[in-house]
């Protein structure tokens, strides 16, 4: 884990500030954080853990950010500051216009935690329910929202019935996302959203992540699986132990600058040997090869080619 | 600016409510009763589905088997007892319910990180706070209501089967005379009672009735040679009890001038006993009549070691009438006057007279007893007579040894009359009725043998009547039969009691027998009420308890973990009575603690540093009482089980003692979660 800064000697550290500017992307800023710290105090208030370091960034409307950082880097406790589930040492931050703490912005915030941490002796349906009295949802618009959303996660007539205690943990994930959109939030955080999901459920959330981006929300997304991030995130902060270590758009950063590829449809062995003989006279050493696609697009073909025709593919399957 | 105390801490309150709201203005303006009740709901439904409830039929089973296992007197006591098992199981239920759901909640959803969940919504945390209360609150009262069924339906089974039998007996010769007049009372009452009862005011026993019972001043009141006394009141004044406090050395004078007479054909006099046809001026002399004067607090206790008590003796003079110089005196010494000093701080003290004669009455009035006090060159300082109220004499109290379940009301003794026990019921609340309409009046005695006299298998024979003193009535004399532990009634017409001011008079008719009398084992009945509204009353304020058990778990789990919270909890609730039961002790508490550890001949230094040391420490348990709740004003349960109507008084005070606990419980934990990071 601590090698993760010296894997990255292509990438650099850029100017925070500049990169963060507000002129510099589109959309005002939904939250603002300046100089954030915590830390963690032993019982007699003695400092025992600096978790997060003079934490300095901007995220804008419209965006999906990203957190990542190995464990213990300060992803979470950014998260736990912004929800005003803990409280800053130093620094201040900013939310949707108010500072953090206040109960208020919350009604336009929807949060899935790392883990579904939700009543288990309810059932989806219930689970919805509760939620959305907390933002003083009225029956009718919960007779409305609550069906739509669970349909939106995949969860069908039987799950949603089923006790939250009965759920699979990729079920769960489904009706932890589900009560974080219950209030049709303007800022999504989601913690590991992909955890406990099989590659269907994977790419369903990512599609989802993308289509509230889609809808102008903020999305705040913490995780470690880098190719969720990579797939969806417009920028993304590197935090390690504490300190930001880059932060900035997904495409310049992982850029290889100093390789060309060239795409084109398949070609055969003499259009290959003609190519490579262009490319000598260029003096140019290159290797022509064919395009691999990912694990997670093969799985998602197989198993959509093996799903009867107008089935839909739910969790409870 | 001068401010009182009261004004200064009305004051200082009002500003720490000020500042309270002040602090809480954000969250109040957003308080949502909606978002509430999601999370009373929530919370009421994790403790159904979380098999919660399933404590309500085992404590059933538990009751219904403790009914098996019961050996009751008769039908009235089988009733009563279960009765108070069904309390005491529904009360066990829902204080340990309370307790530890309201205790654990909390702190299991902080570990569990449900917490995150909830404080990331538009949720204030008064409001969670307010709706965990509230959803304890609905499952406490669906846990009571759930209770309260099974004991109405038990109770009124039971109610029907025994009232149906007792029917059944009265048609027969079975039930010996004495049961049948209570018998056909049951039968016509049932035994399931709500009643609003009088209990008289003050029991009082004569040797013989006073000739003239207002005149309180001159008319001698007669009572027996011990264990039967006469108690005059008297008050001494702060400044006095100081002067006697300091000097040290001060000494109470007694002095005594009672009217006595022998008792009517008493003939054991010592000697030869007489010939022939007795002539009591022939008589030889009888020996002069003595008494024996104790000290007693205000709550009749004696304060003076018995050893004292023997050597405080006096002859008295041959009339009540002798001036005072000529009375019968009896010195306390320097000890003793202090121990009195000390007791007087705590209302009038009471000059216990015992006769020691028993051929003998001895009379009392508000002129038989002076009490001079002397300082330490033995000059009389005061000189006191018994406190004049309203210009009357203050009541002299005629009492005997305390029983079980009062004072002993003994039988004749040998051909001499009993003692005549008189209950007085003054301003009595009666609701008007024909005036031979019949009044019931419930009694419950302990029935005392004297040792060895009497066959066992006799019946304890009382006579009762009832004197109104507005219209001079005397109802008939009844015999009565007492047993031990089981009730009985008197029925009188109702012109007995109208007005409210009437005496009852007990005599105990059987030789040898000794009944414990006392005020509250006499109920007069004045109205009824059905007994499940009652119930009802009693459930309620046993669902006001739970919401203070619920408030202060759940407050005390803001800041410790859940054991340590249920313990402050139960610490919380009993503290005052725990703290009373060490510190009710009266002000001598360090001085008496002093003598009794180092003696009389102790160091001065040690024994004023114990002193200290105790008062001290009565005054912290004093203190600490005042910031408890009182969890008497509960207390309901003992009225339902005698039958007795619970006002909403009792209801008012109850939730008076919830209110003012559970809302500055409520402030503080709303203080202490708000600044609380619940990200564990």
């Amino acid at each position: 884990m601590d090698t993760l800064a010296s894997e990255q000697p292509s990438t650099t550290v850029p100017d925070a500030a500049a990169v963060a500017s507000p002129s510099a992307l589109p959309g005002e800023p939904v939250v603002e954080v300046e100089h954030l710290t915590k830390i963690y105090k032993d019982f007699w208030g003695r400092p025992k853990v600096r978790a997060l370091d003079d934490l300095t960034l901007t995220i804008h409307k419209g965006e999906v950010f990203g957190l990542l950082g190995p464990n213990g880097s300060g992803k979470s406790t950014t998260i736990k500051l912004l929800l005003g589930l803990i409280f800053p040492t130093a620094g201040k931050a900013r939310v949707l216009g108010k500072p953090i703490g206040d109960p208020e912005i919350n009604s336009r915030i929807g949060f899935l935690p790392e883990e579904s941490y939700l009543y288990r002796f309810l059932n989806g349906e219930e689970t919805l329910r509760f939620y959305g009295k907390l933002f003083k949802l009225s029956r009718k618009e919960l007779d409305e929202r609550v069906p739509l959303l669970l349909d939106a996660v995949g969860l069908d007539q039987k799950a949603r019935k089923r006790k939250l205690r009965e759920y699979s943990k990729g079920m769960a994930r489904r009706i932890g996302l589900a009560q974080a959109l219950i209030n049709d939030p303007d800022l999504i955080v989601l913690d590991e959203p992909t955890t406990g999901l099989d590659p269907i459920g994977t790419r369903e959330m990512k599609d989802l992540i993308l289509s509230l981006k889609e809808q102008g929300k903020t999305v705040i997304l913490c995780s470690h699986l880098l190719a969720d991030v990579e797939d969806v995130c417009d920028r993304v902060t590197i935090l390690f132990r504490g300190k930001m270590q880059t932060l900035g758009q997904v495409s310049e950063l992982v850029q290889v600058k100093d390789v060309t590829t060239v795409e084109a449809p398949a070609m055969t062995a003499d259009q290959q040997r003609e190519l490579r003989l262009f490319l000598e006279k260029l003096n140019v050493e290159a290797r022509i090869t064919h395009p691999r696609t990912t694990l997670e697009d093969l799985f998602i073909r197989i198993v959509r080619d093996n799903t009867a025709a107008g089935q839909a593919y739910t969790s409870s399957e | 600016m001068n401010l009182e105390p009261t004004t200064l801490s009305l004051l200082l309150g009002g500003l720490l409510v000020l500042a309270l709201l002040l602090y809480g203005l954000r969250d109040l303006l957003r308080f949502s009763l909606y978002r509430t009740w999601a999370i009373s709901g929530v919370v009421f439904r994790e403790s159904v589905r979380r098999n919660v409830l399933w404590v309500t039929p085992l404590a059933m089973l538990a009751v219904v088997l403790l009914v098996q296992l019961q050996h009751p007197v008769d039908e009235a006591d089988a009733i009563r007892q279960t009765l108070r098992a069904c309390l005491l199981a529904s009360a066990l239920v829902v204080i340990v319910v309370a307790l530890i759901l309201a205790s654990t909640n909390l702190p299991r959803e902080i570990s569990s990180r449900v917490i995150f969940t909830l404080v990331t919504k538009p949720l204030t945390r008064f409001e969670l706070l307010l709706g965990k209360i509230i959803g304890f609150a609905r499952l406490s009262a669906l846990v009571l209501a759930i209770m309260g069924l099974f004991t109405l339906l038990l109770l009124w089974t039971m109610d029907f089967a025994l009232v149906n039998r007792i029917q059944t007996t009265l048609q027969t010769e079975l039930p010996v005379e004495s049961r049948r007049p209570y018998l056909q009372y049951i039968a016509d009452n049932g035994l399931l009672r709500a009643q609003r009862i009088d209990t008289g005011d003050d029991l009082q026993i004569y040797a013989e009735l006073p000739q003239d019972p207002a005149d309180t001043a001159t008319a001698p009141r007669y009572f027996l040679a011990g264990p039967y006394f006469a108690a005059v009141p008297l008050e001494l004044p702060a400044e006095l009890i100081d002067r006697i406090r300091t000097d040290g050395l001060s000494q109470i004078v007694v002095r005594l001038r009672l009217p006595w007479k022998l008792r009517s054909g008493d003939v054991t006099f010592p000697g030869e006993p007489p010939l022939g046809v007795i002539n009591l001026e022939d008589l030889p002399p009888a020996p002069p009549p003595f008494v024996s004067v104790q000290m007693m607090n205000v709550a009749l206790e004696s304060v003076i070691a018995p050893s004292a008590i023997q050597a405080n003796q006096a002859q008295l003079p041959p009339e009540a009438g002798v001036p005072w110089p000529e009375a019968a005196v009896v010195l306390l010494d320097p000890d003793q006057t202090q121990y009195v000093a000390d007791q007087a701080r705590l209302g009038p003290i009471h000059i216990a007279l015992y006769g020691l004669n028993s051929h003998y009455l001895f009379g009392v009035n508000g002129e038989s007893v002076q009490l001079g006090v002397f300082d330490s060159s033995f000059q009389e300082i005061a000189t006191l007579m018994p406190a004049v109220a309203d210009g009357e004499r203050a009541s002299i109290l005629l009492r005997t040894y305390l029983g079980r379940r009062g004072l002993g009301l003994t039988g004749p003794d040998e051909d001499q009359p009993a003692p005549v026990g008189v209950l007085a019921f003054r301003d009595t609340p009666t609701i008007e009725r024909e005036p031979e309409a019949l009044v019931d009046i419930e009694m419950r005695f302990n029935v005392e043998l004297a040792g060895g006299i009497l066959d066992e298998r006799d019946d304890t024979l009382m006579q009762a009547s009832v004197h109104n003193l507005t219209t001079g009535f005397t109802s008939d004399a009844t015999v009565l039969f007492p047993e031990t532990g089981r009730s009985f009634v008197l029925r009188v017409p109702y012109r007995a009691i109208e007005g409210g001011d009437f005496d009852l008079r007990l005599q105990t008719l059987s030789r040898g027998h000794t009944v414990s009398v006392s005020g509250a084992g006499v109920k007069l009945v004045v109205d009824r009420q059905p007994f499940a509204w009652n119930l009802a009353k009693m459930l309620l304020v046993l669902w006001l308890m739970s919401l203070l058990v619920i408030t202060a778990g759940l407050t005390f789990s803001t800041f410790v973990s859940w054991p340590v919270a249920a313990t402050m909890t139960v610490f919380g609730l009993t503290g005052r009575w725990v703290a009373q039961q060490i510190g009710e002790t009266s002000e001598s508490m360090g001085r008496m603690a002093a003598e009794e550890m180092l003696g009389s001949e102790g160091d001065v230094g040690a024994k004023e540093a114990v002193r200290v040391g105790v008062d001290a420490l009565t005054d912290f348990f004093s203190i600490v009482t005042a910031f408890l709740p009182d969890m008497s004003a509960y207390g309901t349960a003992e009225l339902v089980e005698q039958g007795l109507l619970i006002d909403w008084s009792h209801v008012g005070a109850a939730g008076w003692v919830t209110l003012a606990f559970a809302l500055p419980m409520l402030a503080v934990a709303y203080i202490v979660l708000r600044n609380k990071e619940v990200a564990p």
